[in-house]
């Protein structure tokens, strides 16, 4: 089968920063974060996070109906105005009649049901529990007075692909993951899989997650995924710390990314702008790592090796030499370990490295696909952004690791650059690799 | 492109807690469903569900750390998954350097990937209760997130999300290749079987254990499904109550359960010599939202997804003698699906069986899919298949034999060749998943 080329042909973004893609970049560069305190409304009140990014309120103005409003959860609000976005970025509109439904798919990485979607369950069942026991003969009578009927439509978790797929027609191939971290990466990756084959023409692809709620947030700090902000001597800016000795886990954020994923020769034959292709993709897993445990990343290795090879990147049989790597880079202390361990592995040595979290803060399911927009950026100005926050290397783990990736707080040239790897992990040892090539 | 075979299954259901009981089961016509023994509920607006009943997980179904991680769905899931990999011989015994003998997989880790269609995953009550009643007695829930990061073993939000199985699945059976979760409801299962064939055929993994895990049996999905009234409320007769293209249908029953299916590439099969139930020979997929409940009413979409299996499998309409639907048992749903089979295989189909599963096991919701198409790869093996319970008077108009009450057997002269699975989610993702008979022509299938 002959394997058709894809182009990238409209970004949608949406985070703390904004959703103007030049603010988001700029941003990035700049090292200008957003991050603000979270407390009692966002149900934090007492937890040792003080810092999350949350997305300004998506106005009802950018939604095709004001009333979905009603149904849907903020999450999937902000990953359906992201994802029209990105579809009118790429000229696609509702209504439009320049592309045909039916070879028009959809994949989206999607967060899942957080505490707060629950709330209309909750002075129920606090009424139910009596000295720990519940009482669901209670429950049973009095739910249909007491709970709005609509819950579980609102938290079906494939509500941002129903709803974008209602808004622009969509009718073809599509899918909802729930990976955890590397959803969206998956969806980008997966689409490009469905267009390269011939399955669609386009694919409005990416990711959204709203995970500054209770549950993420608690688990986190309980785990040790979250850097315990409220009781460190940094400024919000100054917390995610990706690869630096001194990182103390992540930022959570809330956001979503799209992009538009198109046969080229479609996207050619409308007119559409090309923002970069995608040359490669590859996935893999751990296997038997335990959660927040992993002394080595396997499945990165292996996803990494699998998306080069598919783009052609040069190789001396072992190591690519890709122009540069848009990392996972989250500022958790074994995440960040493995994550190198497996680039010196499989990546040349001296590939410039860089993440962006330390500005966007973990985006969750919308985090690799935010890193494939600053890949696409970083090759257009031939200049791979600043990791804030990254001063030096630390020597965890008795200081046996190689570190081969050139990793600067400051931004580095990158004259002639081509191809760029974007990589994810999820934190069950879940990854997902991406190489992504300029205009 | 590459083929890809079935080489080994396994189930959980409200019929029985392997594959050949839950198969022989709906085959029977035995109904799953009964009054809720989960948790008390006669003062409920339904009071009846298909529950798996007498269900205890192995202990080497799973890693021992993990057991943190489990919740009920899950544990359905690991324990379909066991079977499925024990049915496929994958797992070789070798002497191991203390002088027992210990299992190892026969396939190279990062082509061994893990495809898994999963549930919402709501929290429990109790689990919710335990952490409310920590906190302000004002209604407040300003310091939920502290009572989290509190408890000493805050896993709540790993064991309730839909990722947790494909992790706790990919780590067991150490599956280092593609491990994806897929959620597009009543979709899910379909799907992920779907995608796990499409990335053997691209040569992106050897063998993918595919399948679904969910449970609806649990109160806070069962009181959502309750409140949207999308459940048959015949509390009076609940073995009655799921009724697919019955007249008198009213709803769906909730159920619950898990299939797992071991996807492979066909040659690596037949050269290790390994016991192929079926080809997976086709799949469709497509979108049809419309409204987020409804179909739309000309069953686009549904249409689309079987032709596209069909295509696929290189096969025609003809050639397909067993259609496991969707069919729900909801008004909409059923009309809707009999209208979609009806443009794809033509207005007069009596030799095309189209029956639906459901009316004994209920709805599994995201684990419909794989048990569907289980039993339609062994409809295949045995050459007969279940029926569709309770269709006293079947959707005027619909000339297919709905295998009504009783399982039908295939004869020797005509046998069953090729089968499809239909799936319908809320959502409007579609899935058609096409198996037929190892060994059968593309060209050449006929009945």
């Amino acid at each position: 089968m002959k394997l058709r080329r894809v182009a990238i042909t409209g970004i949608g973004i949406s985070t703390a920063i904004g959703d103007e893609l030049a603010t988001n970049i700029s941003s990035w560069r700049e090292g200008r974060t957003h991050f603000g305190e979270v407390g009692a409304a966002s149900g934090l009140g007492g937890t040792a996070v003080k810092y999350a990014g949350e997305c300004p309120e998506p106005p009802a103005s950018r939604l095709p109906d004001r009333k979905v409003k009603k149904i849907l959860t903020r999450k999937d609000v902000i990953g359906l105005v992201t994802a029209l976005g990105a579809a009118s970025d790429a000229g696609i509109k509702p209504g439009a009649r320049n592309f045909d439904p039916e070879r028009f798919g959809m994949y989206v990485g999607a967060g899942s049901t957080q505490i707060k979607d629950l709330t209309p369950y909750f002075p129920l069942v606090r009424q139910c529990v009596q000295d720990g026991v519940f009482d669901s003969l209670k429950f049973g009578s009095e739910m249909m007075d007491l709970v709005n009927p609509m819950v579980v439509l609102q938290t079906l978790m494939n509500n941002t692909l129903c709803f974008a797929a209602i808004a622009l027609d969509i009718r073809g191939v599509n899918s909802n993951f729930m990976d955890f971290n590397v959803s969206g990466l998956r969806a980008i990756g997966e689409a490009f899989r469905s267009i390269q084959t011939g399955r669609a023409d386009l694919c409005l692809a990416g990711g959204v997650a709203s995970p500054v709620e209770p549950f993420h947030v608690g688990t986190g700090v309980n785990s040790g995924y979250l850097a315990r902000s409220a009781e460190l001597p940094w400024s919000a800016a100054e917390i995610l710390r990706p690869y630096d000795r001194q990182r103390c886990g992540t930022v959570l954020s809330e956001g979503a990314a799209f992009l538009m994923l198109e046969d080229e020769s479609h996207a050619r034959g409308r007119g559409a702008r090309i923002w970069g292709f995608i040359d490669g993709y590859g996935t893999g897993s751990d296997g038997p790592v335990e959660f927040m445990q992993e002394e080595s990343a396997p499945g990165l290795s292996g996803s990494v090796r699998r998306a080069c090879r598919e783009a052609g990147i040069n190789s001396d049989g072992k190591r690519f030499a890709a122009d540069l790597i848009v990392g996972h880079g989250n500022g958790v202390s074994r995440s960040d370990s493995v994550e190198l361990d497996a680039y010196a592995l499989t990546m040349a040595s001296g590939t410039p490295l860089v993440s962006i979290k330390s500005v966007t803060g973990e985006l969750g399911e919308a985090a690799g696909v935010a890193s494939c927009i600053a890949a696409l950026d970083a090759l257009a100005l031939e200049s791979v952004p600043p990791t804030f926050n990254f001063s030096a290397h630390d020597d965890l783990l008795g200081g046996q690791r190689l570190i081969t990736s050139s990793i600067s707080s400051q931004a580095q040239a990158i004259p002639g650059a081509r191809q760029a790897l974007v990589t994810q992990r999820s934190f069950l040892g879940i990854s997902c690799s991406l190489v992504v090539s300029k205009a | 492109m590459r083929r890809v075979v079935i080489t080994g299954i396994g189930a959980v259901s409200p019929q029985g807690n392997d594959r050949e009981s839950t198969w022989a089961g709906v085959c029977a016509g035995r109904s799953g469903a009964g009054p809720i023994t989960q948790f008390e509920a006669s003062t409920w607006p339904v009071k009846f569900a298909c529950e798996v009943r007498d269900f205890k997980l192995q202990a080497d179904a799973y890693l021992p750390q993990h057991q943190k991680y489990l919740n009920r769905p899950s544990e359905f899931g690991l324990a379909a998954a066991h079977e499925a990999m024990m049915d496929s011989g994958l797992l070789e015994t070798q002497p191991a350097a203390d002088g027992h003998a210990e299992t190892a997989l026969s396939c190279d880790p990062e082509l061994f990937g893990i495809s898994i269609g999963a549930g919402i995953g709501a929290v429990s009550p109790k689990e919710l209760a335990s952490m409310l009643r920590s906190l302000a007695a004002d209604g407040s829930y300003a310091e939920l997130g502290r009572v989290v990061q509190d408890q000493t073993e805050s896993r709540i939000f790993l064991r309730n999300h839909p990722g947790t199985l494909a992790y706790l699945l990919s780590a067991r059976w150490n599956a280092q290749g593609p491990v994806t979760t897929v959620h597009t409801a009543c979709a899910s299962s379909g799907q992920s079987i779907g995608q796990a064939m499409l990335q053997i055929q691209r040569g992106e993994a050897d063998v993918i254990l595919a399948g679904g895990a969910d449970s609806l049996a649990g109160e806070l999905l069962l009181a959502g499904f309750c409140l949207l009234g999308a459940l048959s409320r015949r509390n009076d007769d609940p073995k009655k109550a799921s009724r697919p293209f019955d007249r008198d249908r009213d709803g769906f029953v909730a159920s619950e359960g898990a299939a797992m299916l071991v996807l492979e590439n066909h040659d690596r099969a037949i050269a290790r010599g390994a016991k192929i139930y079926a080809e997976i020979a086709g799949f469709g997929e497509t979108e049809s939202a419309f409204r987020i409940t409804d179909l739309p009413p000309d069953g686009r979409g549904t249409v689309e997804a079987m032709q596209q299996a069909i295509e696929m499998a290189g096969l025609t309409p003809e050639d397909v003698g067993y259609i496991n639907a969707h069919g729900t048992s909801t008004e909409v749903n059923d009309r809707v699906e009999c209208h979609a089979v009806q443009r794809v295989f033509g207005e007069q189909r009596m030799d095309l069986c189209v029956s639906s599963t459901k009316s004994t096991t209920g709805h599994l919701i995201s684990a419909a899919g794989a048990l569907e198409l289980m039993f339609c790869v062994l409809a295949l093996r045995d050459q007969k298949v279940p029926p569709t319970m309770n269709l006293d008077h079947p959707i005027p108009g619909c000339a297919f034999d709905f295998v009504a009450h009783r399982e039908k057997v295939f004869t020797n002269e005509k046998p069953l060749r090729a089968a499809l699975s239909n799936s319908i989610g809320f959502g409007g993702s579609n899935s058609a998943v096409l198996v037929k008979a190892h060994g059968t022509p593309s060209a050449q299938v006929t009945l």
